[in-house]
């Protein structure tokens, strides 16, 4: 008796057998695959007289808000805008001052030191170099059923390109199919992951960010739809999950 | 009835941000995705969670959806990795308390419980079985799905998965014993 022979008999009970003659007569002829045929067949019986579950009313209702709430409520992680951006805002907002200053200079409104138009620059400098933090992902029928949800402003554009740094080394993770074992990684990567509550995972890669690292995180066996976690170094701290 | 051609032509309207098109795709599968969630989590707490997790990476990912199986298994497999992320979490953390709902308890759900989950006898020995195993019995022979989308949602062959479904009943037998057939 080879396992090929029971798996083509257990291939006859559920009928995706590619043999079934032969399968048939093994049955006949030897009393272990008869054995396996009536255990299989029968197994298969008591899980087909099991009924599918069913949510209830308020089970569906509470799914139905609860999937419509996070949509209309998701916005974007705050991210810490990168380093030579946040230059590039003060920069602009130095060369705004300046800008001003001169013409007040020109015109001859201003002293220096004036404290007028010291505030002033302040303001201007601000507004050059203050990127919005939040963004919200406009939802037009708050309130409404599922039924109405409406579609994502094009404003959801412009919040969800905050998350984009972290979004795209996620889906850069979950692409590359990551092979990377535990033994890779050093004692350092493990020590932190255990420090984080990551024991079964993997360190996928290490990033900088805003002038920050991260370690780029997965469980030991990823696939296409894994969370991928960011781990900030060197606190070890979990700071964002990408579903 | 839902046309799987139709289904796709659904999910690219959730790409361009209908709604009414993602209610759709989610009505015609929440049900199977709650069934799967149950049976693989456990819970039914835990599988609502799981459903809405599930139905919100369809909503966000939608556009990732290339047409190589029907949009139904894509879903069954972004629910069935929703609930393995959620196993992995709770043995990371086993002293997790059960999520919180603001909702109050519902009294047809212990009705539910009591005629839609699994018989006692059959939920422990499936319980025992190696977690691939169990997922091929659970999306095979309860939830009715062919081999071959079952090898889509867990992404092996079907030759594994068929290998995977004999050895379980075979395991699944020996455990029930012989049990009169319901």
């Amino acid at each position: 008796m080879h396992e090929h022979d029971l798996d083509l008999i257990a291939a006859l009970a559920d009928g995706s057998a590619s043999d079934s003659a032969g399968a048939r007569s093994l049955i006949e002829t030897c009393p272990v695959c008869r054995a396996e045929y009536e255990a299989q067949t029968r197994v298969l019986a008591w899980l087909a007289a099991e009924p599918a579950p069913e949510m209830t009313d308020l089970e569906r209702a509470g799914l139905h808000r609860g999937v419509r709430s996070a949509i209309e409520s998701a916005r974007p992680q705050a991210v810490p805008a990168p380093w030579w951006q946040r230059l590039g805002y003060v920069a602009a907002g130095l060369l705004v001052a300046a800008g001003l200053f001169g013409v007040l200079q020109n015109a001859g409104l201003m002293e220096v030191g004036d404290e007028t138009a010291a505030s002033e620059t302040t303001f201007a400098a601000e507004g050059a170099g203050a990127p919005a933090e939040e963004v919200p992902f406009v939802a037009e029928d708050a309130g409404e059923g599922l039924d109405t949800l409406s579609a994502p402003s094009t404003t959801a554009t412009a919040a969800e390109s905050l998350t984009l740094p972290f979004a795209q080394f996620a889906d850069e993770a979950r692409a590359s199919q990551v092979e990377r074992d535990a033994s890779a990684m050093d004692d350092e990567d493990r020590e932190c992951l255990t420090q984080a509550g990551l024991d079964r995972h993997v360190v996928v890669r290490e990033i900088e960010e805003g002038g920050r690292a991260y370690l780029v995180v997965m469980a030991e066996e990823p696939t296409e739809e894994s969370v991928v976690v960011f781990v900030e170094l060197p606190d070890c701290r979990v700071v964002f999950e990408d579903r | 009835v839902t046309v799987p051609g139709n289904e796709a032509e659904l999910l690219a309207r959730v790409v361009t941000g209908d709604r009414q098109a993602f209610e759709l795709v989610m009505r015609n599968h929440e049900d199977r995705v709650f069934s799967v969630c149950l049976r693989i989590l456990g819970d039914r707490e835990r599988a609502l969670d799981a459903v809405q997790d599930t139905f919100l990476t369809v909503y966000r990912k939608a556009r990732q959806f290339e047409g190589r199986s029907a949009v139904g298994t894509w879903i069954y497999r972004i629910a069935v990795n929703t609930c393995y992320d959620q196993l992995r979490r709770m043995q990371r953390r086993p002293t997790d308390s059960l999520p919180e709902h603001a909702d109050p308890p519902d009294p047809a759900a212990e009705e539910a419980i009591e005629s839609a989950s699994l018989r006692p006898e059959i939920e422990t020995a499936l319980a025992a079985l190696p977690p691939d195993f169990r997922n091929a019995v659970i999306l095979s022979d309860l939830e009715g799905l062919s081999l071959p989308e079952v090898a889509d949602v867990l992404g092996v062959p079907v030759g594994t998965v068929k290998s995977r479904l004999f050895r379980a009943r075979r395991l699944l037998a020996q455990r029930l014993g012989n049990q009169t057939t319901p």
